[in-house]
């Protein structure tokens, strides 16, 4: 669709909700009134794997208040996984709810359920239990190696990706090996999990959740329950964020076994420190990169083994191990590659989804190592990428769905000229304390589960009102990224009509039409497609039923701004043509359709960020950044803008500052925020955004995603800024400054020898 | 124990037990449910609130301190229905996504602007110091409160 | 200490010298002095069953002042960070004490934590300490008898001071001498710009005479339990030859003497020299 000028797509549109939560009207799932809903917390795991051999209650019983306390016994003996969402998907089912082998601290052995959260923490503190302890399994090197300690399942899974074949001469041509190490990040949304479940009307147990994946929560839970799935209702709660951390089906099986045996609604909710133990982690990975490449600059064959540490439980780890693998072949040209990817499992707290999926993790592991095969062929970086990247059209030569207009040369060539790189790299930067460095990086992500082994289809639902207000009925998830504004943009534009009138639902199991989930980057590319073809759908329905009623023929009807205009001058308000519908015709302005898309193209960006080192103290700060994205078109260019900030904040703190770690005895060592930094108002550098806007065709209006692929180059950026400022080869992210000194010491002592 | 104290510009009387939090005073008992719980431990700022003029995290304010003060939370910024300035300004300036951060975010922003009217880019970044956000990367924020500060100072002079 | 059935938790807000003191004669049980409040508050989180008697000092006006008295700065313990950040006479007689105070926590901790606080959770992080030490810095305070007890921070051992240990002691505040021609520094290393505990600090005290330095005293905090005596780079400081790298190499030294064996010391014995070429560039610019 090429429209001039558009009247509401491209256009700053405020959030829908904005206003509401500038004043604190809005109420997430912990604000609601108390009324006669009992108060549950979990009883976790304090030993990362063994045996609860007694769980002593008497003492916690005793409290008054306390309504009833769960212990192992009480887990109804089903295995599930909590990424699942379809019965025929393999993953490995490993899971319970109440666990009596915890496998890591914070592992779910029972709860208590009380009259109010204060009773509930206090009784949970009276509960003594007896472990047997067994060995911590915390490596993952070693852990690929050793026996499983999940009984019955692997402690390796493999995952391989490979095509074309390793050139046999080498015959001027350089070969690169590196190993790059990524940490285990907290998403560290604002909001903490916490979930609302009680027995409705109709036997119906609802279960309301701020999460992103409703669909999959009912599925899980009707396995849990042996309940019919339209016997559970799960409802999408507002929600303060969540960055992939609140898709999987995480506290919701524990609310609703205490909803339905006590028969009371129950509150289960989770602090901060037990979020961070409790719930998932984005997975680190060992990944080493064997690149040839001629002296030209040409990449000629590339080899990539990740080792993906999943923690205890099965979860989406392995689904992440081959999500990076995917990635390698849709940003170069590259005539031969072979990835090996292996899932591992660790007495530690399991790895899910997270901002990404596998795509930063990949990217900081290939980006890096690409940044210094440049340096060993002296060649700039960005000229080194700009001889390889992909172009528009290109296949997939893994096989996966074409690239589409992949613009990733777009973003790297005005981004190097918007941020001076050619300039920046080549001053001398900084005296001897002080030392300034420039460094770029690329990626891409996708747009939707197209081409993969899981499902994307939606179905959405629109009519316009007797007053001429619009609702669209969809299974949608606003996360704070601006689902519903971007949908109600999208059907602002075609319907014509202001944003402010149309109301966007968001999804409820019972109520809503099927959605694959607010994931994988496939908000804007496949339910906004979808919200733009049921427009347009009901737009011709509301032309032909109003040519009908007026009496003349749909093409001499024009649509502007709420209002239906005639030939013969006379105009009516959509509200009024609507009723006049409904008395004349009998029927409704409105319709359904089901969306299924046609294809998973490309989205890109080109991250520059500009760093300054301290070397006395190894303190690094971003100093300047820019980020380049290839979009298609923004819906909303400051949502957009929004996205990108909240990503290059994520991707900065996963370069310098943010890492969980446990001790060897397997205790988590920073499950707070004092101990766990992300970067706060003084860290957070300027940032400039360009948008590269050339249309992706399958997209509303061209758009395609950014929630994601906005944090995925920007590590390596930071990383290789560091590198070139010190000529250093860190590779063990995040850069403290412990790490930082070390490397230049490194360096210093190879100096002295060389 | 009952203690007196203002909250909102209203004088109230109100029951506490000696492990109260301001926090659980204020959502609990009185229902101002702005202030969020984010860590329990001073950490992210989202149960930032008023204390006599200066931003505190409630969290880890006893209610039995607070005898006496005056608290503002969001609640209480905007008056007769109409958004303060600074609300206003996060609006305008696209400064929220998920919200949660916002509450404390905003008061902690009134806080520096009581103190410091003109404050510069690093007096801004140095008030928020103490409030986490992880959705909009600060930046619009920053421009919010420029912009609130701007505005303010155009309506006073 | 758990609570039976017929115990509740207690909380008192004095709002005088007096009515504390009224308080402390009954010499109650499980009493627990709570000022800022940050980390007893946590502590009630993490064991909600505990039975104190809490007594907030923060209330209390005759803590909370700031004053010259007996040539001496007297700071009341319950003054905040955010007060000593602001104040005058704190910026100009003891300025190293004030440049710490910026550099505690956020806007939001500075308003609540006090220096007297920050003292007696003893953490070796306490970034109010080695000013207050560098200062040569006395802390006075009272105990339920009403005795009044004044004692030096230097070399203060904790465990082994009785004032300390009895629960019934309550800090008053610090004195610091005045000096004439004073001059005092600090500087501090945590993980980022702001909001940090320190991995490892400086604070520097001196007084100058013809241009000359008199008397340095530097403390190297957050390295030890109780700040450490750099006493071979004060010699440095004040024999005229003494250039910035060996100054800087004495600190690593010193680094590398206090804790040999730490994991942390590789990286504290170089990252020191960030904090001392901090504080000799300070100096000089000073002196000039």
């Amino acid at each position: 669709m090429k429209a001039l000028s558009f009247r509401y797509v491209g256009k700053n549109i405020p959030r829908n909700d904005i206003v509401e939560k500038a004043t604190g009207k809005l109420r997430y799932l912990a604000d609601h009134p108390r009324g006669s809903t009992a108060h549950g917390r979990l009883l976790c795991s304090t030993v990362p794997r063994g045996r609860v051999l007694e769980v002593h209650t008497e003492e916690a019983a005793k409290l008054p208040g306390v309504l009833r306390i769960y212990t192992p016994r009480d887990d109804p003996g089903f295995f599930f996984n909590s990424a699942m969402s379809f019965p025929d998907q393999p993953d490995l089912q490993d899971e319970r709810i109440f666990t009596d082998t915890p496998l890591f601290v914070g592992d779910a052995i029972g709860a208590v359920l009380a009259e109010s959260d204060e009773i509930a923490r206090k009784a949970r503190n009276l509960i003594r239990v007896e472990y047997q302890e067994a060995e911590p399994l915390l490596n993952p090197g070693k852990a690929l190696e050793s026996p499983s300690f999940r009984p019955g399942h692997p402690q390796a899974l493999e995952g391989i990706m490979a095509y074309g074949k390793e050139p046999l001469s080498r015959d001027g041509t350089l070969e690169t090996i590196h190993t790059v190490t990524t940490p285990r990040i907290h998403h560290a949304a604002m909001e903490n999990h916490l979930c609302r479940a009680f027995l409705d009307y109709g036997d119906v147990l609802v279960v309301e959740s701020p999460c992103q994946m409703i669909f999959s929560i009912r599925f899980v839970l009707s396995r849990i329950f042996r309940r019919p799935l339209n016997k559970i209702r799960v409802i999408k709660a507002p929600l303060g964020g969540t960055f992939g951390g609140k898709q999987e089906v995480i506290l919701e099986p524990a609310c609703a076994l205490l909803a339905l045996d006590s028969g009371r609604p129950v509150r289960l909710v989770l602090d901060r420190n037990e979020n961070i133990r409790s719930t998932r982690v984005r997975g680190g990975v060992t990944g080493t990169v064997r690149t040839l490449a001629n002296r030209e600059g040409m990449l000629l064959h590339r080899e990539v083994e990740t080792i993906f540490d999943a923690g205890a439980y099965a979860t989406g780890g392995h689904r992440v191990t081959l999500a990076m693998g995917k990635k390698l072949s849709r940003l170069y040209r590259i005539p031969s590659q072979i990835y090996r990817g292996y899932t591992t499992f660790t007495n530690t707290t399991p790895s899910g989804a997270c901002r990404g999926y596998g795509s930063p993790q990949i990217h900081a592991v290939t980006e890096i190592s690409l940044d210094l095969l440049a340096r060993k062929l002296k060649m700039d970086p960005g000229e080194l990428r700009i001889k390889n990247l992909v172009y528009p059209g290109d296949k997939d030569p893994a096989g996966g769905p074409d690239l589409g207009n992949a613009r990733i040369r777009d973003c790297l060539e005005r981004g190097m000229e918007a941020f001076r790189w050619k300039e920046r790299r080549s001053a001398s930067f900084g005296e001897e304390r002080y030392r300034k460095g420039v460094g770029l990086a690329c990626a891409t992500h996708g747009n939707g589960y197209y081409g993969t082994p899981y499902p994307d289809f939606l179905s959405m639902a629109l009519r316009i009102c007797e007053d001429g207000s619009v609702l669209v009925n969809a299974g949608l998830h606003e996360l704070g990224n601006g689902t519903l504004t971007t949908v109600a943009q999208i059907v602002a534009e075609v319907l014509d009509l202001p944003p402010e009138n149309i109301f966007v639902s968001e999804g409820d199991t019972q109520l809503s039409p099927f959605d694959a989930g607010c994931v994988a980057s496939r908000v804007t590319y496949v339910c906004g497609a979808c919200a733009l073809e049921l427009a347009e759908k009901v737009r011709q329905r509301f032309l032909r039923q109003m040519a009908e009623v007026f009496a003349v023929s749909s093409e001499e009807i024009r649509l502007d701004n709420g209002r239906a205009f005639l030939a013969s001058g006379k105009s009516f308000s959509y509200g009024e043509a609507v009723c006049f519908i409904a008395t004349k015709l009998r029927e409704e302005v409105g319709d359904y359709l089901h969306y299924k898309p046609k294809g998973n193209p490309a989205s890109f960006g080109a991250h520059f960020a500009e760093v300054a080192v301290d070397t006395y103290t190894g303190l690094v700060r971003v100093t300047d950044f820019l980020a380049v994205h290839d979009v298609g078109r923004a819906i909303n260019p400051r949502l957009l803008e929004g996205q990108i900030f909240g990503g290059v904040q994520m991707g900065i703190g996963m370069a310098l500052t943010e890492e969980l770690t446990w001790n060897s005895r397997g205790m988590p060592k920073n499950d707070s925020f004092s101990r766990y930094h992300l970067v706060n108002s003084p860290d957070m550098p300027p940032v400039r955004v360009l948008l590269v806007e050339e249309e992706e065709p399958g997209g509303p209006f061209g758009a395609k995603s950014i929630g994601e692929i906005c944090t995925v180059p920007t590590a390596p950026a930071v990383v290789n800024a560091v590198n070139a400022a010190l000529g250093t080869e860190l590779t063990e992210l995040p850069l403290t400054p412990e790490r930082v000194l070390a490397a230049l010491e490194k360096l210093e002592e190879r100096e002295k020898k060389g | 124990m009952k203690i007196e104290l203002t909250v909102n510009h209203v004088p109230r009387v109100v029951e506490v037990s000696p492990e109260m939090r301001l926090l659980d005073l204020l959502r609990e008992t009185l229902g101002l449910t702005s202030v969020k719980e984010g860590c329990s431990e001073g950490e992210c700022g989202a149960c930032t609130v008023l204390m006599n003029g200066k931003a505190v995290t409630s969290c880890t304010v006893l209610a039995f301190q607070a005898r006496g003060s005056d608290i503002v939370t969001l609640e209480g910024l905007a008056q007769k229905g109409e958004l303060d300035v600074l609300q206003q300004a996060f609006v305008d300036n696209d400064a929220i996504q998920c919200g949660f951060c916002t509450p404390g975010m905003i008061m902690a922003a009134k806080a520096l602007l009581l103190e410091s009217p003109s404050p510069s880019d690093e007096e801004i970044r140095r008030g928020l110091e103490g409030n986490l956000c992880r959705c909009t990367g600060y930046l619009p924020i920053f421009r919010a409160v420029r912009d609130a500060a701007e505005r303010l100072r155009n309506h006073a002079g | 200490m758990r609570r039976k059935d017929c115990e509740t938790m207690r909380a008192d807000r004095p709002s005088s010298l007096k009515e504390l003191r009224n308080i402390l004669e009954q010499r109650p049980e499980n009493l627990r002095f709570i000022a800022g409040g940050t980390d007893l508050v946590l502590h009630l989180r993490r064991f909600p069953n505990e039975d104190l008697h809490l007594v907030d000092l923060s209330s209390l006006e005759e803590l909370r002042q700031m004053e010259i008295r007996e040539k001496a700065l007297c700071i009341g313990a319950s003054v905040t960070f955010d007060e000593l950040e602001k104040s005058l006479l704190v910026r100009r007689h003891a300025s190293s004490l004030a440049r710490a105070a910026t550099q505690v926590g956020s806007p939001q901790i500075r308003n609540r934590g006090t220096l007297g606080g920050n003292f007696m959770n003893g953490s070796a992080a306490a970034d109010g300490i080695p000013p207050l030490v560098a200062l040569e810095a006395q802390a006075f305070g009272e105990d339920e008898t009403g005795k009044e007890y004044r004692f030096p921070l230097e070399g203060l051992n904790r465990s082994e001071n009785p004032l300390l240990r009895n629960p019934f002691f309550f800090l008053k505040g610090f004195r610091i001498p005045l000096k004439e021609h004073g001059y005092s520094d600090f500087a501090k290393l945590g993980s980022r710009t702001g909001v940090t505990i320190s991995k490892l600090n400086l604070a520097l005290s001196c007084s100058f005479e013809d241009g000359r330095i008199q008397n340095p005293r530097i403390f190297a905090g957050a390295l030890a339990p109780y700040p450490v005596r750099c006493s071979r780079t004060e010699t440095l400081l004040i024999s005229e030859k003494a250039e910035l790298p060996e100054f800087l190499q004495s600190l690593g030294e010193l680094v590398r003497h206090t804790i040999p064996s730490r994991d942390s010391m590789p990286y504290k014995r170089r990252a020191i020299r960030g904090l001392g070429e901090d504080l000799w560039k300070r100096l000089q610019e000073v002196r000039s």
